[in-house]
């Protein structure tokens, strides 16, 4: 295919989000291909089932969030939606581990990132060998893995109680509990990185595509591969 | 509402119980010394609660097959939805300090034992659900109930049952309707021996210390009355012939709250919501701190080069 089209190669904004559809790491115009349509939409079928989960988990999680059932019609109705939302959670989650998980691997520089990541928080690291994904994306996305594992394998036992031994009944209530805060939290900061911290972000889950300069900046190792560079 | 009715405590509840008028705390005495396994206060229940029948076969959880080779006194194997009220039976040897045997036919009626400090209220997430009177009865509320199952593994005596039409859970109310009416249980007003007696706790717990009393003057050295303290006292109490070995009767020895669910439901979840703002002030902090981290121009950093 066109993959290796040059940058004096102009394209239209249609070739470009046709281009963004079915190919990532391409370089469109002064563009940069960031994620295809189909891991677009996981992420955002994974964001939405979250947000169903989580709300719902809300309204048993403390009774001052209890009137959040009302948009689900109830409690009960609430009770019934959540371990629903849930399995559309931990099948997008699944989804996106199929599509990302050799990206995801750990990678040379990532071990100096994780030492300096009190730098890369103030905004004063040298980010030369970052490649597609730093090595906080790269934890962050094993942390869901995980944390999506622990839900599941909780959720089921709390779907059907009485079916499981008591002491597994309240670990698997701890285990909820815990990975529940834990995963408020992280999407809170996945949520405020992706957006308010880093502007220019956003666009790679919407339209697909980053600016070069923003490749340059935020994944300079990967840019240098998506030009044909050597590493 | 008559004021032994009035909410001394709600499941989940965000605000002070309602309750400003004192009320005698109420008891059922169950001295099993006298039960003579008659079960009509099983069928007082059955017929009261109108759940003659109702969905037996769905809830009980042993097949029919089962059941009829289930070979004892005992109505059925276990509690369920619609059986709030069972007595249970156990034969027993006991071997005294003598050497010598004393054959037991155990009957004691296993119910809810409204528990002054009820696991199941504690666990409940569902504001309302379940509900604690002026009285000390602890009653289930079905029209808040979401199904969790919650209480299920919070009650230390394993009372609570699911109906799995209803999604509802469902456990002896200790006729909280009759009672509100100024009538007994219906379990007490069937009792053809009087070994079930209803009345305020106080009364009946210096009755049943006299009960013991008499037992241990007649050869029984172990009787004692049940009145567990892991869970500040139950709304049900027994005499116990053999009071050393409660579980001989299907009752625990030490019943309390779970340290698990109390741990969770006050430390864990106040900590986590506390955690979960925490991570928003984070966010805002860094913000404030650090702004955003903007992509440099390709066009300025170039000529900054040259």
């Amino acid at each position: 295919m066109d993959d290796h089209m040059t940058d004096t190669h102009l394209l239209s904004q249609a070739q470009i989000a046709a281009r963004a559809r079915e190919h990532e790491d391409v370089v469109a115009n002064d563009l940069v291909v960031r994620h295809t349509a189909r891991v677009r939409l996981t992420h955002w079928l994974l964001a939405i089932f979250f947000f169903l989960a989580t709300l719902t988990g809300f309204v048993l999680y403390t009774p001052y969030l209890a009137g959040l059932a009302a948009i689900f019609g109830g409690g009960a109705k609430a009770r019934f939606l959540h371990p629903w939302f849930s399995l559309g959670f931990v099948i997008s989650v699944w989804s996106l581990f199929l599509a990302w998980r050799r990206r995801m691997k750990r990678e040379a520089g990532d071990h100096e990132w994780r030492r300096n990541v009190g730098a890369y928080l103030r905004y004063e690291m040298e980010l030369h060998e970052v490649g597609k994904y730093n090595a906080g994306q790269k934890l962050f996305f094993w942390s869901v893995i995980l944390g999506a594992a622990a839900m599941l394998a909780s959720g089921i036992i709390m779907w059907f109680p009485t079916s499981f031994h008591w002491i597994l009944r309240m670990i698997a209530y701890w285990l909820h509990e815990v990975t529940f805060i834990a995963f408020v939290i992280g999407v809170i900061y996945h949520i405020y990185m992706s957006t308010a911290a880093m502007p220019g972000t956003l666009r790679a889950m919407t339209r697909g595509t980053v600016t070069k300069d923003w490749a340059r900046w935020h994944h300079p190792r990967w840019y240098r591969e998506v030009r044909g560079e050597k590493k | 509402m008559p004021s032994n009715m009035e909410i001394r405590r709600s499941s989940a509840g965000t605000s002070p119980a309602t309750a400003v008028r004192a009320a005698p705390v109420v008891a059922k005495l169950i001295d099993t010394t006298t039960c003579i396994g008659c079960k009509a206060c099983e069928v007082a229940c059955q017929e009261w609660n109108d759940l003659l029948g109702t969905e037996v076969e769905e809830t009980t959880p042993a097949p029919l097959a089962e059941l009829a080779d289930f070979g004892t006194y005992q109505t059925q194997p276990d509690l369920a939805a619609d059986f709030w009220n069972l007595i249970r039976f156990n034969e027993h040897v006991e071997r005294r300090s003598d050497g010598t045997e004393r054959f037991h036919w155990l009957m004691a009626k296993n119910q809810c034992m409204h528990c002054d400090d009820p696991g199941c209220l504690s666990a409940c997430p569902s504001p309302g659900a379940i509900v604690q009177y002026a009285n000390g009865v602890v009653d289930f509320q079905q029209e808040q109930c979401i199904g969790c199952e919650y209480c299920v593994t919070g009650c230390p005596f394993d009372i609570p049952r699911l109906n799995p039409r209803t999604k509802k859970v469902y456990k002896c109310t200790l006729c909280s309707d009759r009672l509100s009416y100024g009538l007994e249980p219906a379990c007490i007003k069937s009792c053809p021996t009087g070994c079930l007696q209803f009345g305020a706790k106080d009364n009946l717990v210096q009755i049943a210390g006299r009960r013991v009393q008499q037992l241990k003057e007649s050869g029984f050295e172990k009787a004692a009355v049940y009145d567990p303290r892991g869970v500040g006292g139950t709304g049900v109490i027994y005499v116990l012939a053999l009071g050393d070995q409660p579980e001989l009767y299907g009752l625990p020895k030490d019943p309390h709250v779970p340290w698990t669910v109390t741990i969770w439901k006050n430390v864990l979840k106040p900590f986590g919501a506390l955690a979960m703002v925490a991570g928003l002030f984070g966010v805002l902090f860094h913000f404030i701190r650090y702004g955003r981290n903007e992509v440099p121009h390709a066009s300025k950093s170039e000529e900054r080069e040259v």
